[in-house]
């Protein structure tokens, strides 16, 4: 039976909206603060009593067994009214959250000042070592990590942001919690903490893979919800250990050195992980070789620079299992037995983590499946999908003898192709590993050649000037990733569009398909529609599970059997026996009838609608429902927070936004653009550590004194990259000069890692209070920024308003945040 | 504008969302649409009105939705909200239910509206059978609309299939009994979870079912399909009583419902109880819904099935969703001889000489004209 729920998500909204609104008015100075609280008290005073009166008359009737008609709507009520109580009496709690942080700083403050003395006496090169490991530790947890949990859980942009999102929160409360501790930790235990932190992410992998195998029902994928309760289980302890280090160390170290510079080490221990992981190790090595690197390294780091444990044999305990793990997981027997874990009733052939993703490929019962990030997406024996996705354009031409395949070759796509027996056949995959794992194990794909071109489709569209095809067919999967969307943009289409013969013919696939598509599906289907109206004369749906669209200059037919009279061609399932023109066409049109002429938008590279559409479609199968949910709550918290921070660390705060924002808007243009589908991301974050490092050695000659109004101004130098941002893309001047354009990226994405530290390195200077409590705090607020500036972008902004509006956007915030620190900061 | 000004229009404002029928708590319980008819098989309780279709047995209150999404109390009576309203309409193959069996060669005009009683999570139709009809977008097609179109569009049948028929039983029932005036067959697909006494009514108006037989195992219907294995069991003797054509369709999922010894357990079951010709159809799966991260079923696995299913006696065993595999021909289980010859959904060639084996005359149960 379907029970009323009680509505602790619309309740908590409306009195949450309600909350900021009347805290806004207040700030405006619309309303005073005695009526603001008497207006919250009186609702706290209703709530309370219509609470208790109702719990009270409950527990009669209970205790006393009366019959009472209504009182299952009483029930309701009563706990409904509790959740507005409760959400009033948070409210109330932070007014008078002073009154006991007051006491306790005061308290603490003054014992601090009294007893507080840095006590951790290390050698400066100690010192340096201690945030570098730090950094270094955090920076390639996470990187491995977020390619596991891709794994586990849905490797879509939502869930990416999500993991990074609660990553950085959870670091920042941790460094939070770091400023307020009040017991002195000795260099041992600090020591033995970091060996922990080294050891963690090996812990956590193999829990991801316990849970896989005994957690979770057999191919049931967790919905948002449940993947982020799973992601703060397992990252929580971590995070908040490492955010809290952070901070710790900043007030416990004894040293000459200022206060900012250890964000500065973190940050270069950190660009040194980035640059290792990214350029070096994923390439050479596993994720779990990676992960017992990670511990090898760390465990040498700690015995070698501190000489912890003291004890030869100790350390030789230490080292050894460290080593000897290292040795193991590189053999690749060792390697497909831990992965063969998450696969019950298979054999693991092949298990390998390139930079595109983990690549497994099974067998079972005489079927070789191929799982990329454990999504099955080939398989032996699977005739229908790679006949219906090369017959169906293919047979559209008179004579097709030049084919361009991108993507999803291995799936029997090569094998269909070559019946048609082609002059040219040229094969793009982007992932090259897959192919080379994968064809020893597969049949073979039948007579004739075909060209191997280990790069991406849209790259080699580009490259490949004067080519043309007579047929060209994308085998991307469906848009749940920025990256992927790139193959369903005007741009790409109208490059596909060059290539074509004059009478050639485009086919692409989306999964929204089947006997009824829902409204989300539809609209999945009508932008891709629209999109590829915009570049081709003719464009056609192919209804089925899978719906294939079939794009031409010329007229398209779905009279399938009749085309097949024409051409020599063997086929099982694109045959008459199967297909029947009636069916087909009845079923093609009553889908036309459903996609709209209303103005949904196309699909472009800088506004990137379907990919958001994709995901809302993919809740909607996940019958999840927190794709909004979750950006409501996000854009709450960052109003909230930058509302209730101190001035002093407003700053930072809307700089780790911005920044992170910006960085996350740069990769996205570059992956666009110049289709760098992996390097991007390492190279720009390198590039953005490294102008934190900078920043924070360089701001005071640059500035030469720390002031509100300097920190403002570095905050409108932000605003002028934004402002540049949308210049280049609304006079396209990033194509024009391909290598200037890349450069200008660069260089926009190193100038705000140089504004950042440098805001963070005045900010620090600024603050009255006691210098190394505050750099904790602040370091708190960049995260959480950085927190929701990793999320927000990419999730909400990107698709539903496009690059160039986010960067108007952050102007905006940037201009806007600089004015409000003129004015707040006293 | 000054503080008082902005003072009064935002409590006017708030004032106008609290009042507004789109406010955030629920609304009473709204009027009976076009679509709704009083529902068959209630009964009221001191809980509320309990719907006795199925062995879920909702009790609603006023304004409370099924578990089956498709049904509501109104003023004291449940109410049926899928009558006349199917979102699924397409003219199928017989072929593709699966009945091979029951007219062979011809067409059924099939449809469906939202809702299910079920919640497999490998649905195949999950954006209707999840759904709410209130959520979908429906055609508006009355019973007699329903045969006319079927007779319009060449149609020997009308299959209530796709979603869960059973949830919108009085919709198929009526229709069923005006295309049984006007000469169409009538085809039930559904996963067999109902009562008895609705399933016995409805018995007079079907001619044919293809039931889902999902597993023999209670725990994996439970925990696959949130449901029970007896009452399907139960469906499938009465079915076979009433006379109804009946074949069943197994869904071989791997590391759900592909163990081969559950698989001998389901066919010894079946040949005990008397379905030894009835039609058994193994289907390979591939991922759907929320079972993505499964492979397809291998095609081994499936001639295996077949193999056990043919030494437990079972006579006509067939394997579907597999393009160019053999296994989906008819063969006299007396003397072998090829009696349908498939070819996909088309029917290459047809011996059956009144409903006989032209060889060696062993009668072939089905409705063969």
């Amino acid at each position: 039976m379907t029970q009323g729920p009680y509505h602790l998500i619309s309740i908590g909204l409306l009195f949450i909206l309600g909350y900021f609104f009347s805290l806004l008015m207040l700030r405006m100075q619309l309303i005073q603060k005695p009526d603001h609280r008497k207006v919250w008290n009186i609702g706290l005073l209703l709530f309370f009593c219509s609470t208790a009166l109702l719990g009270f008359l409950l527990a009669v009737k209970v205790n006393y067994k009366l019959e009472i008609s209504w009182i299952e709507d009483a029930m309701l009520w009563h706990v409904n009214l509790g959740i507005g109580f409760a959400f009033i009496a948070l409210f109330h709690l932070t007014w008078h959250l002073n009154y006991y942080l007051k006491k306790r700083s005061r308290h603490r403050g003054s014992i601090e000042r009294e007893n507080w003395t840095p006590h951790l006496i290390v050698t400066p090169m100690q010192h340096k070592l201690l945030f570098l490991l730090l950094g270094y530790i955090s920076i390639l947890s996470q990187m491995v990590l977020l390619r596991e949990f891709i794994k586990t859980f849905h490797g879509n942009e939502l869930i990416i942001g999500v993991f990074l999102a609660l990553w950085m929160t959870l670091t920042s409360a941790g460094a939070w919690a770091g400023v307020r501790y009040r017991k002195k930790i000795g260099l041992p235990s600090i020591l033995r903490v970091y060996l922990s932190l080294g050891s963690a992410a090996l812990v956590i992998y193999m829990l991801l893979i316990l849970i896989d195998r005994f957690l979770f029902l057999p191919g049931y994928e967790p919905g948002t919800m449940a993947s982020m309760i799973y992601i703060i289980l397992l990252i929580s302890i971590f995070t908040l250990v490492s955010g809290f280090l952070f901070s710790y160390l900043t007030r416990a170290v004894k040293t000459d050195i200022p206060d900012a510079r250890n964000y500065m080490l973190d940050s270069l221990g950190s660009l040194f992980g980035g640059f290792l992981f990214g350029l070096i190790l994923v390439f050479a090595f596993n994720n779990i070789q990676i992960i017992s690197l990670l511990l090898l390294t760390t465990f040498l780091t700690v015995i070698l620079g501190f000489r912890y444990p003291s004890a030869t044999y100790r350390r030789l305990g230490l080292l050894l299992p460290a080593l000897l793990l290292f040795l193991l997981f590189s053999f690749p027997g060792v390697r497909k037995s831990i992965e063969g874990l998450r696969y019950k009733k298979e054999v693991v052939l092949e298990t390998r983590d390139t930079p595109y993703g983990n690549i497994t490929l099974t067998e079972r019962n005489g079927q070789v499946i191929g799982y990329m990030d454990r999504n099955p997406i080939m398989q032996t024996g699977d005739l229908s999908r790679a006949e219906e996705s090369v017959h169906y354009p293919a047979l559209q031409h008179p004579h097709p003898s030049s084919f361009l395949l991108m993507g999803g070759g291995l799936s029997g796509t090569i094998s269909e192709v070559k019946k048609y027996r082609p002059r040219v056949f040229d094969y793009c995959d982007a992932d090259p590993w897959f192919f080379k794992l994968a064809l020893p194990h597969l049949p073979p794909t039948g007579e004739g050649q075909f060209n191997f071109i280990p790069m991406d489709g849209r790259k080699w569209l580009i490259r490949a000037e004067g080519v043309s095809y007579d047929v060209i067919i994308s085998g991307a999967p469906d848009p749940y990733t920025l990256g992927w969307n790139r193959y369903f943009t005007t741009e790409f289409f109208n490059l596909v569009r060059l290539h074509l013969a004059p009478d050639g013919i485009f086919c692409m696939q989306l999964t929204a398909g089947g006997n009824y598509i829902n409204d989300k599906g539809i609209r999945v289907l009508n932008i891709n529609y629209r999109t590829l109206k915009e570049s081709f004369a003719h464009v056609v749906i192919v209804p089925g599970q899978i719906s294939y669209f079939l794009a031409s200059k010329k007229p398209i037919s779905l009279n399938f059997p009749a085309l097949l009279e024409k051409h020599p061609i063997q086929t099982t399932y694109v045959h008459p026996d199967y297909l029947d023109e009636t069916r087909l066409t009845f079923d093609s049109d009553m889908l036309m009838d459903r996609l709209s002429e209303d103005a949904i938008g196309i699909n472009s590279d800088m506004w990137p609608r379907l990919f958001f559409s994709s995901l809302a479609n993919l809740e909607a199968r996940m019958g999840s429902h927190s794709l909004l949910a979750s950006g409501v709550i996000a854009v709450i918290i960052f109003l909230l927070l930058m509302l209730l921070l101190p001035a002093r660390s407003t700053g930072i705060y809307m700089m780790g936004f911005t920044g992170a924002g910006i960085q996350i808007l740069l990769i996205f243009i570059l992956q666009s653009l110049y289709g760098f589908a992996y390097l991007a991301a390492p190279l720009m974050i390198t590039l953005f550590m490294a102008g934190i490092v900078l920043g924070i050695r360089v701001w005071k000659p640059l500035v030469r004194s720390a002031s509100p109004s300097n920190i403002s101004a570095m905050i409108w130098f932000m605003a002028l990259i934004d402002a540049l941002g949308v210049l280049l893309l609304k006079y396209n001047l990033l194509l024009s000069n391909p290598l200037l354009g890349q450069m200008v990226l660069g260089l926009m994405n190193f100038i705000p890692g140089i504004i950042v530290g440098s805001v963070y390195g005045m900010s620090v200077r600024l603050s009255k209070l006691d210098g190394f409590i505050n750099s904790g705090r602040l370091y708190s607020a960049d995260l959480a920024g950085a927190a929701l500036g990793s999320f927000l972008p990419v999730v909400f902004l990107l698709p539903l308003i496009g690059v160039a509006n986010t960067f108007i956007l952050f102007f905006g915030i940037n201009v806007a945040t600089g004015l409000f620190l003129l004015f707040r900061w006293r | 504008m000054d503080k008082r000004t902005f003072l009064k229009t935002g409590l006017c404002g708030a004032a106008g969302t609290v009042i507004c029928p789109g406010s955030l708590y629920a609304s009473p319980a709204e009027k009976p649409w076009k679509w709704s008819r009083v529902a068959l098989y209630q009964v009221e309780t001191p809980r509320g009105i309990r719907c006795q279709i199925c062995p879920n047995e909702c009790t609603l209150k006023e304004g409370e939705l099924s578990d089956c999404h498709n049904r509501k109390v109104y003023d004291g009576k449940l109410y049926t909200i899928a009558y006349g309203n199917p979102c699924a309409i397409h003219i199928d193959p017989i072929e593709k239910k699966p009945l091979y069996h029951f007219k062979p060669g011809s067409n059924a005009f099939s449809i469906a509206t939202a809702g299910c009683n079920l919640a497999c999570l490998n649905c195949q139709n999950w954006t209707i059978s999840q759904s709410s009809p209130e959520e979908t977008q429906n055609y508006d097609l009355m019973p007699d609309k329903v045969v006319s179109q079927a007779l319009k569009y060449n149609c020997d049948s009308i299959a209530y299939t796709y979603s869960e028929p059973i949830t919108f039983y009085e919709y198929m029932y009526d229709s069923a009994k005006v295309a049984h005036d006007a000469g169409l067959k009538n085809v039930l697909v559904s996963a067999g979870y109902i009562y008895n006494e609705p399933l016995l009514q409805l018995c007079k108006v079907i001619d044919a079912a293809n039931i889902d037989l999902k597993s023999l195992d209670d725990v994996i219907y439970l925990k696959l399909n949130a449901g029970k294995l007896e009452p399907i069991l139960n469906t499938l003797k009465t079915l076979k009583d009433e006379g109804v054509w009946l074949e069943i369709t197994n869904l071989v999922i791997p590391s759900w419902t592909d163990d081969l010894d559950m698989i001998k357990r389901m066919c010894g079951w079946l040949s005990e109880n008397g379905f030894s010709d009835t039609p058994l159809h193994f289907s390979r799966f591939h991922p759907q819904y929320k079972l993505q991260r499964l492979p397809s079923t291998p095609v081994q696995i499936l001639e295996s099935a077949k193999q056990i299913a043919l030494a437990e006696g079972l006579d006509y065993v067939y394997i579907g969703n597999v393009p160019g595999n053999s296994s989906t021909h008819t063969t006299c289980p007396h003397c072998n001889h090829m009696l349908v010859e498939r070819s996909g959904y088309h029917i290459a060639t047809f011996q059956i000489d009144t409903d006989s084996c032209p060889n060696c005359s062993h009668k072939i149960p089905g409705i063969w004209n």
